[in-house]
């Protein structure tokens, strides 16, 4: 049995304390006085300073390699390069999704309000005029040609037309029926026009909505699969 | 950036601030592991399970010496990994010492330090670092653990106490008693003593030759 062995409990913490210089000033004076006295004491706390002298200088092994964290280390998978590509997929079609969204929300109003003024222009044209021609053959013609330019509203101008009465003003103006013949089939072909481009950019629109659909099919999809990439 | 800093921004999921935190402590980790192991490979997984555990438990750190925060995590981890690997250290230190003695040691004596000068007294060296191995890998866990943190790694009272969970005072006897069983260890294994003995009859060999032969040759 060795030397420190043998001691008492609390004299061979108070030694070890006193190596390691943690005692109380008054703790400290006091064993000093009994190690003055005591060579068995001096000869523990040569022991104990030994010991711990010798753990002191084992070598210290440097770490076989760096202990740094990956994301995947902590439960955060970094991207893999197919949920890298399906993100990227995803993104892209929901921003082609969200564009023709923006252009079909944008555009039909402009071309519903484009196609709709066209014949009511025409129609009301037309119904201004008809008092004034209305006595006259030209008015006749006129009235046949009328709805043909009217033609999304066909039988407006033949409602309209038997209700205003002749006037006066229709004799008053001999050469008007010619010139206003002119002028009502001109703004007749023009209306005619814009109603008809407008009826084929309403057309080209038709297919936006169905890219639409796929576009944000795909996005869904791409979406779903990227989630599912990104689990471990 | 300093340490609270760095321990701030790995709270808030920062991985870069905790692997700065890792690469500041690493060195003292494992060794303190590989102490309580006895076994480089188990001390490095447990280690490294340590660190994992760490980020995950960061917001429980309560300031305080962060280092003996991380130590408790360390030490906790090498008693998990001793206990899965069902393996006593003392086998496994055994196994590091003929490592070591047929020359793939990892704990061969500094070749800077002075005493590689003396191939004698290196040897003398590894030695006696092979007895003390082998005491502690003899020393029940606790007991093993307080020397480490206390006298291996040089931590504090109080760092020591954070480090294992225990009241100061428990450590302090603790210590005392870990200290005593060491030493009667390495009288009882006689290494270190016959090392010591050895060294100092080589030194009175060397000392006795001279004078011995000078009054050999009077009387003669």
């Amino acid at each position: 049995m060795s030397r420190l062995s043998r001691l008492a409990p609390n004299d061979l913490e108070s030694l070890s304390a006193y190596v390691d210089g943690v005692l109380s000033a008054r703790d400290r004076s006091s064993l000093e006085a009994r190690l003055q006295a005591d060579p068995e004491l001096r000869q523990a706390v040569a022991e104990l300073r030994s010991v711990k002298a010798s753990l002191a200088g084992l070598p210290e092994r440097r770490a076989p390699r760096n202990f740094t964290l990956r994301e995947a280390d902590v439960g955060r998978h970094a991207p893999a390069p197919t949920f890298a590509y399906l993100r990227f997929a995803t993104i892209v079609a929901s921003a082609l999704f969200v564009l023709t969204t923006a252009v079909r929300s944008v555009s039909l109003p402009i071309l519903q309000m484009a196609s709709a003024p066209a014949p009511q222009f025409a129609a009301e044209v037309q119904g201004e005029m008809e008092p004034q021609i209305a006595g006259t053959q030209a008015g006749a013609e006129l009235r046949a040609e009328a709805p043909a330019a009217a033609a999304p509203e066909e039988g407006l101008a033949d409602e309209l037309a038997p209700a205003p009465t002749p006037t006066p003003a229709a004799t008053a103006c001999p050469e008007c029926p010619t010139s206003l013949a002119t002028a009502k089939a001109e703004v007749g072909e023009s209306s005619n026009d814009v109603a008809g481009q407008a009826g084929r950019a309403a057309n080209a629109i038709e297919p936006l909505a169905a890219a639409q659909g796929a576009l944000a099919l795909a996005a869904i999809v791409l979406g779903l699969l990227t989630l599912r990439a990104r689990r471990p | 950036m300093d340490e609270a800093g760095l321990i701030a921004e790995a709270r808030r999921g920062d991985l870069d601030a905790f692997n700065r935190l890792v690469l500041a402590h690493q060195t003292k980790a494992f060794n303190l592991a590989w102490r309580i192991t006895g076994d480089g490979e188990a001390a490095a997984d447990a280690t490294q399970e340590a660190f994992v555990s760490a980020f995950r438990k960061l917001a429980s750190y309560r300031g305080g010496s962060f280092r003996a925060w991380l130590l408790r995590i360390i030490t906790n981890a090498c008693y998990d990994e001793l206990r899965r690997r069902k393996r006593r250290p003392a086998e496994s230190l055994e196994a590091l010492e003929e490592a070591s003695a047929s020359g793939e040691g990892i704990h061969a004596v500094d070749p800077l330090s002075s005493s590689s000068d003396d191939p004698e007294k290196a040897a003398e060296q590894a030695e006696v670092t092979r007895a003390i191995e082998r005491c502690l890998g003899r020393l029940p866990e606790d007991f093993r653990t307080v020397v480490v943190l206390a006298d291996v790694l040089a931590l504090d009272y109080q760092e020591v106490a954070a480090a294992m969970g225990s009241p100061v005072g428990t450590v302090r006897s603790r210590l005392a008693r870990a200290r005593a069983r060491l030493r009667e260890c390495l009288e009882s294994s006689r290494e270190l003593l016959g090392g010591e003995k050895r060294l100092a009859e080589g030194i009175a060999h060397r000392r006795a030759a001279h004078p011995g032969e000078g009054p050999k040759g009077k009387t003669a």
